[in-house]
């Protein structure tokens, strides 16, 4: 019997008494022998050279056309190689709690207890386990509409798929690690862009997030201060800025900034200031949307700091005076620590965003002004601006996957570096 | 038992509704651009009409010529039926096998289309898309009050009557299409099978660069493109280069001093050279993943037949690739359309032009307007945008 259960699925557990359980795994068994003979051989075989068949045409005199033949597409050949894959894995863990639980029933029935029926597993799993219940559905959303999309995005990395290669008319196959290889050295041209944009994506993280942060809190400390009038309002005014939509904030800003903008023409018309409009979003664009981004950024900073000063505690600064510690001191020592302590995940998540911070750069300057230095990139392209302009204007898909999986590499090192160095991680009861 | 059966039994019916629910009528899906919908609702009706044997479910989508390509291959087999799109990129259409070729009724397709937008819908002796205008060019539109016609047949004329009326002009020399005006007047564009081949480089292309830039330091030349022509033109500015779709305002501003001809020669090189320029059509093309490939096809060569490209003209003024349509007499008295046909004797067709040629011309021209090229790196970034147009 205990053979018999390595090729008739549930045979062991009907053998003992669950039938019903048996019967399920059996369904399960018989389900995927089907789809397996019926599909999914056929689509792990395609997914080895990802398709065989080309589209062609074939002259249909009656019609007068040239009718065209599908052939495969590598895409779609993808697509369904790897929910094969996955179907394939989802029946060995059924195949493994199939022996497990054929084994537990007869070492039950050997004990002389009797393996529970269908209906006590199901009083279990909706009493003892109900977290699984609960968890199942999330989790097969999770596969199905995260993790399968990744795997599918991963896989395009080490393929041929670009603008020579596009599915339906052509097929596109698998390359191994040549793109990576082509961006990070083999490719002068390419790599020494890749390097160039992940330069100045890193610093544009750094400035942009510590800019926010120390502007927000300063102009924080400033309302906050004694003897400063109309704080509510003041506050208001800031927090109004965030009820607008950023991408409107950011579309107003790049239109005032344009050589022909509102800004320009004030200066140059009416007050007389400068004869040449300021190019903003000319070679000095990074400067500009390093400001452009304070503008969006500034208010949110300051809504989450306010908060926070107001909750020091009073006693803290009425000491310090006491000691005869100045305003600087004070900072120094009592506002900045308290503020960094509650604050540095946020700004490591502010950091991590910056990294792929598509918005703010696409609806500035859309990575313009492009230059030669690069290759089809402009000064402020980041490296998620990029990857777009690859996959969209030059259909370079095969790159566009490369580099996307490179950003995750970096983006998922700084996040798991900082959180790890993390104060308010590893000191979590100290300020409560 | 019986919820099974009955459960099997609705699963059947429902599996056969989607499985034969569209016997009789024929859906098509057209996508044409936003100012287009009316026109193609009125197409759509008429081709309905001559077919009153068969039920046509029409329905329109809002998808600009430039956006085709990249909307289309997202997803092939749900794209359109019908779509219109630019010549440039018929050629990655016809490698993706997005395409069906044209083969209904294409003695007569050929015959009553111009020459040149027969030959840009054909790629190796095929033809592959319908052409439905010929009017997607540019030239040069002027202010007469300021600028003779003496004056505008060349650069040096415009630079000197602008400077003496303290206006400038416009010349966007950072978009890459009209940056072409200048590589093009004596250099050429190619492909070599997939592969965009360009000599700017050469002593040509130098002397061309250093043309343009002796223009953006003329002190009568300005940044800027459609918006800034439309906006400046009779108050700050002279002139400048514009295409089609901006004749009726211009028109609207300078009233009788409405001035519009070919681009004006430049001195490249110490001599007079004309400006080239791209000239290019629409294309209306049949999706390969189509259900009705006849009927697609039959509607797009009636969508792009003299009927309906003499009611674009009349709805929109879009010139028209049809040969009658050209000879109308309304067609024939507008400036703007005579304009582009005068340049069209200088211009390239659009159609060879690959994808990788738009970012490294709109990077070079972008050094030049933000002042960054001299004679030290010029030979060295031309180098670079022509090994950056020929590939990674």
């Amino acid at each position: 019997m205990a053979i018999l259960n390595f090729f008739v699925m549930g045979s062991r557990c009907a053998y003992y008494g669950q039938r019903a359980k048996g019967a399920l795994f059996f369904v399960a068994q018989v389900v995927f022998i089907l789809f397996m003979a019926f599909f999914g051989a056929n689509n792990l075989l395609l997914f080895r050279t990802l398709g065989a068949t080309e589209q062609h045409t074939v002259w249909d005199e009656a019609l007068q056309i040239n009718r065209v033949i599908r052939g495969d597409n590598s895409m779609i050949v993808l697509i369904f190689g790897v929910l094969t894959i996955v179907a394939c894995i989802a029946f060995i863990v059924l195949y493994v709690m199939n022996i497990r639980m054929g084994n537990k029933a007869a070492r039950m029935v050997a004990a002389g207890e009797s393996p529970p029926s269908f209906k006590e597993d199901l009083y279990t799993l909706w009493h003892d386990k109900y977290h699984v219940v609960l968890l199942t559905l999330p989790t097969i959303g999770l596969v199905l509409f995260t993790v399968i999309p990744l795997i599918f995005m991963i896989l395009m990395a080490f393929t041929n798929f670009d603008r020579m290669n596009q599915p339906p008319g052509r097929l596109f196959t698998w390359v191994g690690l040549d793109n990576f290889r082509e961006i990070t050295y083999a490719n002068p041209r390419l790599s020494n862009t890749f390097f160039s944009i992940l330069r100045w994506t890193l610093t544009w993280a750094v400035i942009a997030t510590f800019s926010n942060y120390i502007g927000g809190m300063a102009l924080a400390l400033f309302i906050n201060k004694k003897g400063i009038r109309f704080k509510a309002m003041w506050r208001s005014f800031f927090v109004v800025t965030i009820a607008v939509p950023q991408f409107v904030s950011l579309l107003v800003l790049r239109q005032l900034l344009n050589d022909n903008g509102t800004v320009n023409v004030i200066l140059m018309n009416y007050l007389g200031w400068i004869d040449e409009p300021i190019r903003f979003w000319g070679t000095h664009a990074r400067t500009t949307v390093l400001l452009a981004n304070l503008w969006v950024g500034i208010p949110f900073t300051l809504l989450i700091t306010t908060g926070i000063l107001m909750n020091i505690p009073e006693e803290l600064y009425e000491s310090a005076k006491l000691d005869g510690a100045g305003p600087i001191m004070t900072f120094r020592k009592i506002t900045l620590p308290y503020m960094l302590f509650i604050t540095t995940p946020y700004l490591i998540s502010q950091f991590v965003g910056n990294l792929n911070n598509f918005n703010v750069i696409w609806l500035t300057t859309a990575g313009q002004p492009l230059t030669l230095e690069l290759y089809q990139a402009g000064r402020t392209d980041l490296l998620i601006t990029w990857l777009y302009s690859l996959a969209v204007n030059e259909q370079d898909f095969r790159l566009a996957a490369t580099i996307g999986i490179l950003v995750f590499i970096v983006v998922a090192t700084f996040s798991l570096i900082s959180f790890n160095l993390l104060a308010s991680r590893k000191r979590e009861e100290e300020f409560s | 038992m019986k919820k099974l059966v009955a459960f099997a039994i609705v699963a059947m019916i429902a599996l056969g509704f989607t499985a034969c629910g569209n016997d009789d009528t024929v859906d098509l899906l057209v996508w044409g651009p936003l100012g287009n919908q009316e026109f193609l609702n009125i197409a759509a009706e008429r081709f309905a009409q001559m077919h009153p044997d068969t039920t046509f479910n029409f329905t329109f989508g809002v998808v600009g010529e430039g956006d085709a390509l990249e909307r289309v291959l997202e997803d092939p087999a749900s794209a359109a039926d019908i779509f219109a799109f630019a010549d440039d990129q018929l050629r990655d259409f016809v490698n993706a096998g997005v395409l069906y070729e044209v083969t209904r009724n294409i003695a007569d397709i050929r015959a009553r289309n111009m020459d040149s937008a027969v030959y840009i819908a054909t790629l190796d002796g095929r033809m592959w898309a319908y052409p439905q205008t010929a009017d997607n060019g540019y030239f040069w539109y002027y202010d007469s009050s300021v600028i003779s016609s003496d004056d505008v047949l060349t650069l040096d004329g415009i630079i000197e009557a602008s400077l003496a009326a303290n206006r400038r002009f416009t010349f966007p020399i950072d978009v890459a299409w009209v940056t072409a005006s200048w590589f093009l007047a004596q250099g050429s564009l190619g492909l070599d099978g997939d592969r965009q081949v360009v000599d700017f480089n050469n002593a040509h292309g130098l002397a061309a660069a250093h043309a343009m830039i002796a223009m953006a330091e003329s002190g009568a030349w300005q940044a800027g493109w459609a918006e800034e022509l439309v906006e400046g033109i009779g108050t700050t500015l002279s002139g400048g280069v514009g295409g089609t779709w901006m004749a009726a305002d211009i028109q609207a501003t300078l009233g009788e001093n409405f001035g519009v001809t070919k681009l004006p020669t430049a001195t490249i090189g110490g001599r007079q050279v004309q400006l080239s320029s791209f000239m290019g059509t629409k294309l209306v093309g049949v999706n390969s993943q189509t259900e009705h490939p006849v009927y697609a096809m039959d509607f797009a060569d009636f969508l792009t037949g003299e009927e309906m490209q003499l009611l674009s003209f009349e709805m929109n003024q879009i010139g028209p690739s049809n040969i009658a349509v050209a000879q109308h007499p309304s067609v024939l008295a507008n400036p703007a359309l005579a304009a582009l046909a005068y340049q069209s004797m200088y211009a390239f067709p659009q159609r060879d032009v690959q994808g990788s040629y738009w970012g490294p011309v709109e990077a070079f021209g972008t050094h030049v307007v933000n002042g960054e090229v001299n004679t030290l790196n010029i030979q060295d970034l031309l180098d670079e945008m022509v090994a950056q147009i020929m590939g990674h």
